[in-house]
């Protein structure tokens, strides 16, 4: 077989799956996870490779890359031999892995992690990135060694000349040796190298000491510890995905499915992702059904066997993480594994047999604590679990009863490169903190052009057609589409009461217009004009304009009337941020960037710099296309739609409290893009 | 306490982990009696030193560890007041008691006892856990407390044990018939708690559909207006239950389908995407019993909250836009003024994207095709091959669907092809291709696309390009040059393209024979004598005859250049069946897939069936192979009478020609599959339901013999022809390969449901 060219692939895929076998059908959830996988094979050498014979690449070199002579017409420099018996090779692989320790590492990778360097001038390869990669990994797995058990470290406390006795506290012992020099000491040079004699290491490493009679001058300690880094840098590529890509925490709901088919998730998603850039959320494989979402670096699987309402269990993992993150704070790897007792709770009680049952997560949190229950005080399920009004608990008391209501709109446009507004789009949403005792009765009356018409109503200044309204669950739905009155019973705290959807063409508030030259490939000019389109009275907040620029551009250079502008390479953009744009005004940046020697336009760009760091940060992600330009803002006191709310009623039929409303205005950008223009 | 589970996390198990977990889960536990007389703190702290040891155990369970061994020392602390470890004991419960089905027994009792407790969480998690234990002995036990529970006076233990029900079902059928469990759920349709009324719905929903036969769901009038009254109090995920049934529900009462629409039409304003999906569902399959202006008013209301779904999370949203897809293919109107929704934001996951592209399509009309092609061009100019490809093939989709564009959607492919990039230039000859098929007035064009015929790596894009050559032949001048060029390599090219240069060459040569001559006869020479594909070959030589057909001149050109009705779309359509029942699967994830679900999902218990079905698919190969040594093989078996073998053995020899009569035969669908199947290829086996359903009492071999006893008794009507004659034939040897292979796993066979010995006979009485 001929050899592959080497290629280079980094991913990070991590995945934690949250898997329920469910819904109609038969839950199973899992919460899996993290994987880290560095893919393939990696020779470092990877220039001037070219398979010339069936033979082994580690076996011989290449004759192209053979000089006619040697250039060391008469060296004194002994010979130094070295391991090329590939049997001698495989028991020390066993040595250090066990059992089929031979069988861990592919054969040229076997060899190469032991190639140092210095061996026949690099031409058959050397283990330079492996052992970059495996020294990384041998002082993380150090730190997190000393993190996790700095006592077993721990020096001796010299006693106190007066008797006193330090505070001590488990938590504190060792805490001393949480230092670097702790950590060097541990992988330091000296007791990795011995330890690689311990396993032989030094009979098998091919290299090439600069005095072969005196290996220690020649730092064979160096090479060694570089050697076994390299090894563990080798097993972190190979095997690495395997190892690290595990399930977190899974329940099964109904029995159906073994647990195979979820360790089979990540695998079965990363050969999808092989063969077309759009793998959907959901896939069938040997008849079990994989929906799953995915949350940072974790994905929440479901399985299911059965032909399950595929809506309702992608939606209810996605409050899944809601629920979690309330409870957590944070939806991550750790608070899974430090709460899975809790987690296993919620899980039962938010889904039984497959089906979705209370999501609602201030219920939930009254009678799903962390604090274990106390034995005289056990938690009974509270009656708003199956009560009709299933989001409020009885009995809740205030001293000051008060509502506060934000009207907030985001705006979502998409704006041609030449200007046009493609489309258009307001997202309004009425977020509501309600600290209110008892069960009040509350009734919200907005300018709705609709209820104008049935009612008959003289309007009064603007209505407002909403297009789509979509409300809490709280809220009567049959009573809106009747009379169009919105009335409902609170949940308690914080709650989003209804969003709405508003298709109007609306202009862009903060208009932006940007021209691009490009002087002969090797500067790159972008001349951004920014238009308030609001009016006076109102401003803009902490505007932020993202153009995206070349990936390799370099030497920037801004000009600008007011605010401040930066090159942020890591998202290869400029950002020029204002923090107060008045209405009406207009304002000027330009800004001027080098682009490398090498010619590449901003989409293609890039391409094969090779390096380390190059290739890299794509990914895995394909090409960025054509980015468009963002624009963030937030203007107070102001809705694009108009809309406004007319009056908000509250009535306690019991309590009968006098309460306030409070009632706030923002309009936010939402997914603002404005497409580039091409170059000139 | 965090650095403590932290180091459990991560060190590598130690061999004496399981021993030390085993101390701490029995510590002190023969003081028991000691420790309850002593203080109350010293007690507590030793029961929280075996919640710790518990709750290591699950971590360790967690981590997919074995802690199976552990069993009876787990078991040992079930009795507890504490409620947390409680709930981690029964947790191990769950996960272990398949491996330990004996020892169960021993925690019966606590759940009998818990299940009894004042505290209602402790009735419903005893009850709940009781299901979930799927042991056999437990369902033993089962009786008595689900009974009570179902009963209770919490609704929260009521909802909790309607659950309950289906999974006892779900596991002994018959007890759950005979213990009338199923009435009491119907009975709970009527309880006044909306979720009680959810869960109960879901239970019943679910027996329903493991057992069509046991006729359990059975909504009349009553019952619809208290599941009605339910809906708008209930849940969110109890309002996807009550509405998904409203939607299995067949009316024909314009009155009462009305009714249902108008209550349901609020829920599109439901904040839950799989409310508003349930509830359009409801309303479309309801909506064609109503007047046509009612429902075009609902069609009306159906939009903007369809619209909204496209700005959800992306998963949901895609799961929604597969089905407004459906939606679309049905009703194409309802979104025409939303085009724009459907443009793909720069950040939107490439199964999404793809996903809007041949929606933007399908609303596609005249007033909105201008923004559409720009939009699409805009699209095929990005980097993400696959979507460039889609967006070019999306600008000749429109082009075909509507004329009046065609001209503007030819400039935009030329100025595609002008970018020069391979993937554009190759997708969008391959598009011209099929507008050339529908307008084929384009001409103008041709000398263009000649000129980046050095450029076309991909087969169906050489292919496409030969064609165009071939079709316009006496309109370019160096047709000649260019297939020749094409006939050079003829022996490199793909089977495709090879057909395509074969028949442009002979388009040309009878055009232009002049020209072509010499070209003909070589490629004829290269198809015939160097090829070895039979499609390629047979096709030169078809040519070959017809070409050198001396007494008839024009019988080759009135072959080869006869005209061809223009195509009317290259749009991709579900066949209408297939359609009709997708749309009453929305939401599912068989309108995800846009596949029936028979396909992907085993009707059965633990996909026995499907293996079942794997297998019987296998065998039915073989006798499609090789019917004799079948038949044989059968008759060898001894299940079969001789004569009856005898008959079939005649009849299967022309079992290939009549591989599809089964299907064609199949009037009405009687066994839940879609004539379809047999649409697609593969054999429907009309008796299908009676696999699963194989009365226990009678033996399989019984049952096989009277499967083809059966057939003999039907009387063959001599009119009948031989071909449907054959058919039955094949339909027998099928269910003899059925019945043969359960026999085969007849230990494993799901209990028997319902016997219905008769469906057999009355399937194959069907037929005729």
């Amino acid at each position: 077989m001929a050899l592959k060219l080497p290629y280079r692939s980094f991913r990070a895929v991590s995945c934690s799956v949250s898997v329920f076998s469910s819904g109609f059908s038969s839950p199973y959830l899992s919460i899996a996870v993290q994987r880290r996988r560095l893919s393939d094979r990696d020779s470092p050498h990877d220039d001037s490779i070219l398979p010339e014979t069936e033979r082994p690449r580690w076996s011989y070199t290449p004759p192209a890359a053979k000089a006619p002579f040697s250039l060391h017409l008469d060296s004194k420099r002994p010979e130094f031999s070295v391991n090329e018996d590939p049997a001698i090779l495989d028991r020390f692989y066993i040595r250090i892995f066990g059992k089929d320790g031979d069988k861990l590492l592919s054969d040229e990778i076997k060899w190469l992690a032991v190639t140092h360097k210095s061996f026949d001038q690099g031409r058959r390869g050397f283990n330079d990135r492996l052992a970059f990669l495996g020294k990384r990994i041998v002082q993380l797995q150090a730190s997190l060694a000393l993190a996790q058990d700095a006592g077993s470290f721990a020096r001796r406390v010299p006693e106190d000349p007066f008797g006193r006795i330090p505070f001590t506290h488990p938590a504190l012992d060792g805490l001393a040796n949480l230092s670097r020099n702790t950590k060097n000491f541990l992988t330091g040079r000296s007791k990795l190298s011995s330890l690689a004699r311990d396993y032989k290491l030094h009979n098998v490493i091919r290299w090439s000491p600069r005095k072969p009679d005196n290996l220690a001058l020649s730092g064979i300690d160096v090479v060694l510890a570089h050697t076994l880094y390299a090894i563990v840098g080798a097993v972190a590529l190979e095997q690495g995905g395997k190892v690290a890509n595990r399930t977190l925490l899974a329940r099964n709901y109904r029995g159906d499915i073994p647990m195979s088919a979820v360790e089979k998730f990540p695998s079965l998603l990363s050969e999808a992702e092989e063969e077309s850039s759009a793998v959907p959320p959901c896939f069938s494989h040997e008849g079990i059904n994989y929906l799953y979402i995915r949350h940072s670096n974790l994905y929440l699987l479901a399985l299911t066997k059965r032909n399950t309402n595929a809506t309702e269990i992608l939606l209810f993992l996605h409050k899944i993480v809601e629920v979690f993150t309330e409870y957590f704070k944070e939806l991550e790897e750790e608070s899974i594994r430090d709460n899975f007792v809790v987690i296993y709770e919620l899980l039962d009680e938010m889904m039984d047999f497959g089906y979705p049952q209370t999501t609602e997560s201030k219920i939930l949190q009254e009678y799903i604590t962390q604090e274990s229950h106390k034995l005289e005080v056990q938690a009974r399920p509270p009656i708003a679990v199956t009560n009709a009004v299933s989001w409020r608990s009885e009995g809740i008391r205030y001293r000051k009863n008060e509502v506060f209501l934000d009207v907030v709109e985001s705006l979502n446009l998409l704006v041609s490169a030449n200007g046009n507004v493609l489309r258009s789009e307001i997202l309004g949403a009425i977020k509501m903190k309600c600290y209110l005792s008892g069960m009040p009765e509350l009734r919200l009356g907005l300018n709705d052009k609709v209820m104008f018409e049935t009612t008959g109503r003289a309007t009064r200044g603007k209505a407002v057609e909403m297009e789509d309204v979509k409300f809490h669950q709280c809220v009567r739905l049959s009573r809106f589409e009747n009379d169009r009155t919105i009335s409902f019973i609170p949940p308690d705290g914080e709650f989003e009461l209804m969003s709405y959807r508003l298709n109007t063409q609306v202009k862009p508030l903060i208009w932006v217009e940007c021209l691009i030259d490009s002087y002969s490939g090797s500067r790159i000019e972008y001349i951004l004009k920014a238009k308030a389109q609001f009016k006076r009275r109102s401003t803009a907040n902490n505007v932020e304009i993202l153009v995206p620029v070349p990936e390799d551009a370099d030497s920037p250079r801004f000009r600008t009337s007011v605010g401040a502008v930066h090159y942020a390479p890591e998202k290869s953009a400029i950002i020029w941020k204002i923090k107060q744009f008045g209405g009406g005004k207009e304002f000027l940046m330009r800004a001027e960037l080098g682009l490398p020697s090498v010619k590449g336009d901003d989409e293609r760009g890039g391409g094969m710099t090779g390096g380390f760091g190059g290739s890299m940060g794509g990914a895995g992600q394909t090409a960025k296309g054509k980015r468009p330009i963002n624009v963030k803002f937030e203007i107070p006191y102001f809705t694009t739609s108009g809309i406004q709310v007319r009056y908000l009623k509250i009535i306690e039929p019991k309590l009968q409290y006098p309460s306030l409303p409070w009632v706030r205005y923002i309009t936010q950008s939402g997914d603002i893009a404005v497409r580039l223009p091409d170059v000139q | 306490m965090a650095i403590h589970r932290l180091r459990g996390a991560f060190t590598v198990p130690k061999k004496g982990e399981t021993f030390e977990l085993r101390s701490g889960l029995v510590m002190h536990m023969s003081g028991m009696q000691v420790i309850s007389s002593r203080s109350n703190d010293e007690g507590e702290t030793h029961g929280n030193d075996r919640k710790e040891a518990i709750q290591k155990t699950i971590m360790a369970m967690t981590l997919g560890k074995d802690v199976s061994s552990l069993f009876p020392d787990v078991l040992k602390n079930i009795a507890t007041g504490d409620l947390d470890q409680k709930k981690l004991v029964y947790l191990y419960l769950m996960n272990y008691a398949k491996s330990h089905p004996d020892l169960c027994i021993l925690a019966v009792n606590t759940f009998v006892q818990d299940s009894e407790d004042p505290n209602p969480l402790i009735r419903a998690l005893a009850i709940r856990t009781m299901g979930c234990i799927r042991v056999d002995k437990m369902v033993d036990y089962m009786e008595e407390p689900l009974r009570k529970t179902l009963r209770d006076e919490s609704p929260y233990v009521r909802k909790t044990a309607a659950i309950c029900v289906a999974k006892l079902f779900d596991l002994n059928p018959s007890m759950c018939l005979e213990n009338g469990f199923l009435e009491t759920l119907q009975e709970m349709i009527g309880d006044p708690n909306p979720m009680v009324v959810a869960n109960s719905v879901t239970a019943l929903a679910e027996i329903g559909e493991t057992s069509p036969e046991v006729k359990i769901l059975d909504i009349n009038v009553n019952t619809l207006r208290k599941l009605l009254m339910a809906l708008n109090e209930c849940t969110e995920w109890g309002r996807v239950k009550i509405l998904s049934t409203l939607a299995d529900y067949k009316t024909t009462d314009v009155k009462e389908a009305e009714h249902i629409c108008e209550r349901v039409v609020p829920q599109f304003q439901h904040v839950n995407a799989s409310v508003v999906l349930a509830a359009v569902k409801v309303v479309f399959l309801h909506m064609k019993h109503v007047n046509a202006e009612l429902s075009r008013s609902y069609l009306k209301k159906m939009a903007p909250p369809l619209v909204t779904l496209v700005s959800s999370a992306s998963e949901v949203q895609y799961v929604a836009l597969r089905n407004i897809d459906l939606l679309l293919q049905k009703q194409p109107d309802i979104l025409n003024k939303e085009l724009r929704v459907f443009f793909c934001k720069y950040n939107d996951p490439p199964y999404v994207k793809f996903q809007k592209l041949e929606i933007m399509v399908r609303i596609a009309n005249e007033r909105n095709i201008d923004q559409l092609i720009s939009e699409l061009k805009e699209y095929a100019l990005e980097v993400d091959m696959d979507f460039v490809r889609r967006a070019v093939r999306a600008i000749g989709q429109t082009a075909i669907k509507i004329e009046s564009a065609s001209e503007r959607c030819v400039n935009t492919l030329l100025e595609l092809i002008n970018t020069k990039v391979g993937y554009v230039v190759q997708e969008a000859i391959v598009v011209i291709r099929d507008i050339f098929r529908k307008y084929p007035g384009y001409e103008a064009i041709i000398p263009t696309l000649c000129k980046c015929i050095d450029e076309l790596d991909d087969s169906s894009a050489r292919g496409a390009l030969i064609w165009i050559v071939g079709e316009y032949a006496e309109k370019i001048s160096n047709a000649g040059d260019i297939l020749a060029g094409f006939v050079e390599g003829f022996n490199e090219e793909s089977t495709q393209t090879q057909l395509q240069i074969l028949t442009a060459v002979v388009k040309l040569f009878l055009k232009r024979p002049d020209k072509a001559q010499g070209l003909v006869q070589k490629v004829l020479q290269a198809a015939t004598a160097e090829s070895d594909n039979p499609d390629v070959r047979d096709r030169a030589y078809v040519y070959w005859r017809l070409l050198s057909n001396t007494t008839e001149p024009d019988a080759a050109k009135n072959v080869v250049l006869s005209q061809k009705p223009p195509i009317t779309t290259t749009i991709h359509s579900l066949p209408s069946a297939l359609l009709d029942q997708l749309l009453e699967e929305m939401s599912t994830l068989a309108s995800v897939y846009h596949k029936a679900p028979e396909q992907f999902v085993g009707q059965g218990r633990f996909g026995a069936d499907a293996v079942q079905r794997a297998a019987i698919e296998e065998q039915l190969q073989n006798a499609r192979e090789n019917p004799l040594a079948a038949a044989a093989a059968a008759a060898v078996s001894g299940t079969a009478p001789p004569a009856q073998a005898q008959n079939n053995v005649e009849n299967l020899l022309d079992i290939d020609f009549d591989g599809s009569a089964p299907a064609s035969a199949q009037k009405e669908p009687s066994s839940g599959l879609s004539g379809l199947e047999g649409l697609a290829g593969t054999p429907v086996r009309v008796a299908t339901p009676t696999t699963g359903n194989v009365p226990a009492t009678s033996s399989n071999l019984d049952d096989l013999l009277g499967v083809f006893g059966n057939s003999g008794d039907v009387p063959v009507s001599p009119d009948t022809g031989l071909g449907s004659n054959g058919g039955l034939a094949d339909m027998d040897l099928m269910n003899g390969f059925t019945g043969l292979d359960l026999s085969g796993s007849a230990s494993t066979a799901t209990p028997s449901v319902g016997s219905q010995p008769k469906k057999t006979n009355a399937d194959i009485m069907s037929l005729f």
